[in-house]
């Protein structure tokens, strides 16, 4: 494996060096012809994952002033950006409700309200770990029920790899987290991200309601369609839930009363929901973001030094090297400049282009992390997009939403990687099923945006 | 006495492979050592993704990475005492060893130690191209094991 990474990068760096040699094509300023470059180098490194993909947008951004496409002080200011901090007040939140054990009360919580049945379960295992993702990342929704997955599986004696109830009962898991991860800005980082890069590209803002509105919809429509795949392709091997729903009693009871730390935090969390969805455009969410970040430190909620250890800092290399180079390409034209490369040997109606862009974002965040996705993606789309009128507004959408919807491997997926180390079903008992899954969501994500959008205002 | 070395691991197990080696102990009077490798690779691939891809802070990706790891243990542990409830009724004598590290490095220890007759082991469940293209456990066991080993494919 070390020889291989080795290769991918020598490979990878000695074609940098000869493209920023050769690759000189008519029409393209030099601005234009290094940011591209940089660009594909980028695109290589996120796609092959051979160094962290916060070290590839640190490298954007080193590479951009260097190589004279922005100036030292307009790249690093990118770090700066909105999304960046509202990703990382959220992510703060985030980790407060994990820490302060809030977010593991609720999974209990739902998991105890409806069951009685292993059908019943398994619909309640979805739809909770789907509604804990509208409000924090995907993949802590999925880290913070694993444990209490694991003992539910244990309790009901269900084998590793055998047990089709198992297999079901994990793949809920994920998939409930994956397809509540796109329902707003807090399941996953991409949304943020692509908001930032609407931003510092066209100066447009999309809402927290105003997401919600168009997207929720397509999630509901998809729970649905995840059961069903559930329960057509797996086969319930068992007869009644009841040592279950002893376990997880007798979680709850261990948990005890609610502590005041965790009802501060759950107040301040739900009002900052509340301030997202109506003060949001006014007074930005970033702004919200943080201020309810401060406040979990003012009255002495949580402590920071714990906070921290919940906090990957990396997300700011990430999310602010990926804009960094999103705004580099648009501003250099490169952007364009390709787009006008891919698009001159076609004729294609702007519907007909949303169905591509978003088939490719489906198909890129299977095999890498929908971030560098939506990295990847979105600065093309705009170019592409602009090409055939096509609103902003919209390649965010399609491009943002497609990405967070990974069913089958556990490569770009956080919690695809964590029920698939349960070792309760094999890879390809998730690509069997979520394949399905992935041309449902597809075709659900266009019909959306063909007949619902419109009536929401958000117009093709 | 001849002895018999049982090689299992996280992704390396199959009841196959369990049957022939307590038949084997069985039919040549042998001691059989069951030796159980919990494999922190897969946890460890989680612990990076987690941290890389889904950036999330060191603590929750420890814990996780933890909870996953006592559940192979605990996994592994229950392994080895079907097997040895099985050896035990089948009249064998045996021991079992369980270890936390890479298979062919611990594989390795043990065969030193214990020094077996034969060690009977399975491949992990992957596809040609992938043992192809990223090369064989087993195979590399193969060529440094003092002792022969005899792999039992799956069907």
């Amino acid at each position: 494996m070390r020889s291989w990474r080795t290769l991918i990068l020598l490979l990878t760096f000695m074609g940098f060096l000869l493209l920023l040699q050769f690759f000189k094509p008519e029409g393209l300023s030099l601005q234009g012809q290094r940011a591209l470059v940089i660009f594909i180098l980028c695109l290589t490194l996120w796609i092959t994952n051979v160094i962290p993909l916060a070290i590839t947008s640190l490298l954007a951004i080193v590479l951009l002033p260097l190589l004279g496409v922005l100036d030292t002080k307009t790249a690093f200011s990118l770090f700066g950006n909105r999304a960046v901090f509202f990703i990382l007040g959220a992510f703060i939140l985030a980790a407060a409700l994990m820490k302060s054990g809030v977010s593991t009360r609720l999974a209990l919580i739902f998991l105890t309200r409806i069951k009685k049945t292993p059908q019943s379960l398994l619909l309640t295992v979805l739809l909770s770990s789907a509604f804990l993702a509208f409000w924090m990342p995907a993949h802590a929704v999925a880290a913070l029920m694993f444990p209490i997955i694991l003992e539910i599986a244990r309790s009901l004696k269900l084998k590793p790899r055998e047990s089709s109830y198992g297999k079901a009962l994990f793949l809920s898991l994920a998939w409930g987290a994956i397809i509540g991860g796109v329902a707003t800005f807090l399941g996953g980082a991409r949304n943020p991200l692509a908001i930032g890069m609407l931003w510092e590209e066209h100066g447009i803002k999309i809402g927290f309601l105003e997401w919600m509105v168009a997207v929720i919809p397509i999630v509901l429509v998809m729970l649905i369609f995840a059961y069903a795949v559930i329960r057509i392709f797996f086969k319930i091997d068992i007869e009644d839930v009841t040592l279950a729903e002893s376990t997880l009693k007798e979680k709850i009871k261990k948990l005890g009363k609610m502590a005041s730390e965790e009802k501060a935090v759950g107040i301040i969390m739900l009002i900052t929901i509340v301030c997202w969805m109506t003060l949001g455009n006014k007074i930005g969410l970033a702004n919200i973001a943080i201020l309810s970040a401060i406040s979990l430190f003012v009255f002495k909620i949580v402590p920071w030094s714990e906070i921290e250890e919940y906090v990957n800092w990396g997300v700011i290399l990430m999310y602010g090297g990926a804009i960094a180079l999103g705004f580099a390409l648009d501003h250099s034209q490169a952007a364009e400049w390709l787009a006008r490369q891919a698009l001159s040997p076609f004729k294609l109606t702007p519907f007909l282009f949303i169905i591509i862009i978003a088939f490719a974002a489906k198909f890129l965040t299977e095999g890498i992390s929908n971030a560098a996705t939506v990295a990847i993606l979105l600065p093309l789309g705009f170019a592409l997009g602009g090409s055939y009128n096509i609103s902003p507004v919209i390649i965010v959408y399609a491009i943002a939403v497609p990405a967070g919807l990974a069913f089958c491997l556990p490569m770009g997926t956080p919690p695809n990687a964590v029920c698939y180390a349960s070792g309760y079903y094999k890879i390809s008992d998730a690509v069997k099923t979520g394949i399905f899954l992935n041309i449902i969501s597809w075709i659900t994500f266009l019909i959306m945006a063909k007949i619902y959008w419109p009536l929401v205002g958000v117009k093709l | 006495m001849k002895t018999i070395l049982l090689a299992l691991s996280t992704t390396r197990q199959s009841p196959k492979t369990i049957d022939y080696a307590l038949k084997q102990a069985q039919k040549e009077k042998a001691r059989l050592f069951i030796l159980f490798i919990v494999d922190p690779d897969l946890p460890h691939l989680i612990l990076d993704k987690m941290m890389d891809v889904g950036f999330m802070g060191d603590k929750p990706s420890l814990e996780l990475y933890h909870s996953i790891l006592k559940e192979y243990k605990e996994r592994g542990k229950k392994i080895t005492e079907d097997i040895s409830r099985a050896a035990e009724s089948m009249g064998i004598e045996w021991s079992t060893i369980m270890v936390e590290g890479e298979f062919i490095k611990e594989c390795l220890k043990v065969i030193e130690e214990k020094n077996p007759g034969i060690t009977i082991l399975t491949r992990a469940e992957r596809s040609s191209l992938s043992r192809f293209l990223f090369g064989s456990a087993v195979n590399r066991l193969k060529q440094k094991s003092p002792c022969p080993l005899k792999i039992v494919e799956e069907d």
